[in-house]
């Protein structure tokens, strides 16, 4: 991370010399991942702790292209990164079974034993080896709205998909109060990984009208995308969501727009639109000062009824190491301690499985409501297109969802080259 | 050995070795070479400066209503010029702006301490200022918002709302070339071209458009740069005008010299300190433009920047970048790091890689 800020540490404490000492190689510790921005900045701030303890440089670089630059960088000979952070578990599997990965040492695993739970389900394990750990979580399946909307308009939150159709055509007939205002605030652009706003959209829609099962059986490869199952879910989300008004700035806006970007209508002084389906790293895009609760707030994307709690669609970053050199252990020991997201977690948009922390100490109000989400009893599941294989979750499921509604390919044609691809793929 | 204290032979003969004592340096060296060259205005220099603001009656009001006049066009041809992004026709503004005069005046008055004369030039000043703003703010009112794009303000207003030192810099030379050529008539030909070197009237247009349009920090930063000129005009003219002999004749008026030469290069020092943050925020955005285009040609030597947009704050730098290659793009990881391992700040880039590629058909 930063060196200005080791040299203006340097400057100020006069403790340089001893600092760095206690490098060993004295080289840079290169950290990879996908968080940029305001994210970057929250990462970066949780290494200031390690940096300054032990004098170790660790240099952060996150890519909107990330898991073609990881491949890139690991695989076609470009310098790979000391750790990276994953998103998707399938990518994680492909690394480790082309024994991309380092497996942890002993302290590293001690740490994770002491602050996960005992069941470490998604850790990667090799021959009684532990090759990544846990990071931070996120829910795909919010719906982010402005509470003084809803209550100035005497909309209510829906709680069945049929009462969310309702409302969306409601919006989309009378707008505003105050004027014309689409029903949603959608975006897609976000560089190589174009699409993944979309294929989010349509898991969750899997995962309420299809079920867990099904879900699973596609996220494995088991059912393709011709199935009726999928192909209702991807029809109701082009009814739901692309249809010519449901969006603020339509069709063009949805695929010229950065994904991070995609929420500012939702918080214009006329508001251009009513929700944004997000997950809730979304927080980290709100404009400065953004208090969720009072001036924006959320609700789980409803079922197909109200009998039970909607279910989730998780995401979460896996950490695992390149390199076997004890400052590059030394760090990713700390990354997996709570020291290591603490700052993050002051600072809100971070919540993780671990459970040796207290929640009401070590979360913000808005990251504890979305661990609770986690305990409450409702079933969750990972994000598909992380768990397929990344060649067809990561790659080509974004750009046939992306071409599809565009309009550059049909539904048939959409679906016929997602199996096609998987058909050839090895499935993990 | 004069006494000390004698005023009269305190003016008729400065001991030298008194001098360092009572002086101030700005005043020790202006006596130094005052005593050096020895130089004492003639009587037309003398009238020369004198004349530049008539001393009451009806010619003055005769002076103040065709200054008045001459402000309203210049602050318009200025303000309509700045809202046209023409250089040119804020330079014409420039020619035809009158406010030299009375700062060069407020300058001889400084210097010859002379109170009525001063409060009068520095009078006509403060009108004039009221006046071409108003007359900006005006022009905005009627033309500015359907002709401006607040996100992307005309180059020439944008000019005028980030002064620097470099302004500071070119003010107290083109002061200093007022005070020269004001007492001479022979050589008032080149006056002109110490109104267009440091503009006064363009600035004060500019506070009143960006006022009209809401934008107070580029307001603040518009008259900052007038305040700048002024200070500077009226400390580095003094300065020019003392060194050609116009001074006070009586002891009491040459302390109440030191006292007004100080108030004024204070005034300079103040206002060169926002200039000062201003200096370092452009050469701070000069570095890191060096280092994002070193870092392209290290990163891949044939891509071509086309845009750059870059920003250094807070140690941070945001770059924009449009670049044309001929190949597949390299990682744009890796510029980024490059550009890190140059600029040595945390940077977020958002780089737009375009495809160079001519096609050239011919069909008979």
């Amino acid at each position: 991370m930063k060196r200005w800020l080791l040299l203006t540490g340097c400057m100020l404490a006069a403790s340089c010399s001893s600092a760095a000492s206690n490098t060993s190689s004295g080289r840079v510790i290169e950290v990879f991942g996908p968080y940029r921005g305001v994210e970057a900045d929250d990462f970066a701030a949780s290494l200031t702790e390690f940096e300054n303890d032990t004098g170790i440089t660790v240099r952060y670089t996150g890519s909107a292209d990330f898991v073609k630059d990881l491949r890139e960088r690991v695989e076609g000979g470009l310098s790979a990164p000391d750790i990276a952070i994953v998103p998707q578990p399938g990518l994680v599997d492909e690394m480790l079974a082309d024994d991309r990965l380092v497996a942890f040492d002993d302290a590293s695993v001690a740490a994770l034993t002491d602050n996960y739970p005992a069941d470490l389900t998604g850790t990667a394990v090799k021959d009684a080896e532990i090759y990544s750990a846990p990071s931070r979580e996120t829910i795909k399946s919010l719906v982010w709205y402005r509470p003084s909307v809803f209550e100035a308009n005497g909309w209510t939150v829906p709680t069945t998909l049929d009462e969310l159709t309702a409302l969306v055509d409601r919006i989309q007939e009378t707008g505003d109060a105050d004027g014309p205002m689409a029903p949603w605030c959608f975006a897609m652009q976000s560089g190589s990984a174009t699409g993944w706003t979309a294929t989010d959209w349509v898991e969750d829609l899997v995962l309420r009208q299809a079920g867990v099962d099904v879900y699973d059986e596609w996220a494995s490869g088991k059912r393709g995308f011709d199935d009726p199952a999928i192909r209702s879910a991807l029809t109701t989300f082009n009814d739901l969501v692309i249809a010519p008004g449901r969006t603020a700035g339509g069709l063009r806006n949805i695929l010229q727009t950065d994904v991070t970007l995609a929420s500012a209508p939702l918080f214009g002084d006329q508001p251009g639109c009513a929700m944004y389906k997000q997950a809730s790293f979304a927080e980290s895009w709100f404009p400065d000062e953004t208090v969720v609760g009072e001036d924006v707030d959320f609700f789980v994307l409803p079922g197909v009824t109200d009998s039970s709690l909607p279910p989730l669609v998780a995401g979460g970053d896996s950490l695992v190491q390149f390199s076997d050199d004890p400052d590059v252990h030394r760090l990713m020991t700390y990354l997996i301690s709570p020291d290591g997201a603490r700052e993050w977690a002051a600072r809100g948009g971070y919540y993780s499985a671990r459970t040796s922390v207290d929640l009401d100490t070590y979360y913000t109000p808005a990251d504890r409501a979305f661990a609770e989400l986690f305990r409450d009893g409702r079933d969750y599941r990972f994000d598909a297109s992380d768990v397929m294989p990344p060649a067809i979750g990561s790659d080509l499921f974004w750009k046939e969802i992306t071409s599809w509604i565009s309009g550059a390919t049909t539904l048939d044609q959409f679906v016929a080259t997602m199996d096609a691809a998987y058909a050839d793929a090895p499935t993990g | 050995m004069p006494n000390p204290h004698d005023e009269t032979a305190q003016d008729s003969a400065p001991a030298a070795d008194e001098a360092p004592r009572q002086l101030t340096p700005i005043g020790s060296v202006t006596t130094w070479i005052h005593d050096a060259i020895k130089r004492v205005p003639s009587q037309d220099e003398h009238d020369a400066v004198d004349e530049l603001i008539p001393q009451g009656g009806p010619e003055f009001v005769e002076y103040v209503v065709r200054f008045s006049l001459l402000i309203v066009l210049s602050a318009s041809i200025a303000a309509f010029g700045l809202l046209a992004d023409s250089a040119a026709v804020v330079i014409g503004a420039m020619l035809v702006a009158p406010l030299m005069t009375p700062i060069t005046a407020a300058a001889a008055a400084t210097v010859t301490a002379r109170n009525p004369r001063l409060w009068r030039a520095l009078a006509v000043v403060a009108w004039g200022t009221v006046l071409a703003v108003a007359v900006g703010w005006l022009v905005a009112m009627i033309a500015g918002g359907s002709v401006v794009d607040l996100n992307q303000l005309p180059h020439e207003v944008q000019a005028r709302t980030f002064p620097t030192l470099l302004d500071l810099g070119v003010a107290v030379a083109a002061g200093a070339a007022a005070g020269y050529i004001l007492p001479r008539r022979s050589t008032s030909g080149a006056l002109p071209g110490v109104g267009i070197a440091v503009a006064l009237v363009p600035p004060l247009a500019t506070v009143g458009i960006t006022a009209q349009l809401g934008l107070s920090a580029d307001s603040r930063n518009a008259f900052l740069l007038f305040l700048t000129n002024l200070a500077a005009i009226i400390f580095s003219a003094g300065i020019a005008l003392a060194l050609s002999g116009f001074r006070p004749n009586q002891f009491s008026g040459k302390r109440a010299l030191r006292t007004r030469m100080a108030i004024t290069l204070v005034t300079v020092a103040v206002v060169a300190i926002p200039l000062s943050f201003h200096t370092r925020t452009t050469l701070e955005d000069l570095r890191l433009r060096r280092a994002v285009s070193d870092a392209v040609s290290a990163w891949d030597s044939e891509v071509r920047i086309v845009e750059l947009n870059a920003d250094a704050h807070d140690h941070r730098a945001r770059v924009e970048l449009l670049v044309v290659g001929r190949g597949d793009p390299r990682p744009a990881w890796q510029l980024a790091e490059e550009i890190q391992d140059r600029f040595d700040a945390a940077v977020d880039l958002r780089l737009l890689y375009q495809r160079d590629e001519l096609y050239s058909v011919s069909v008979r």
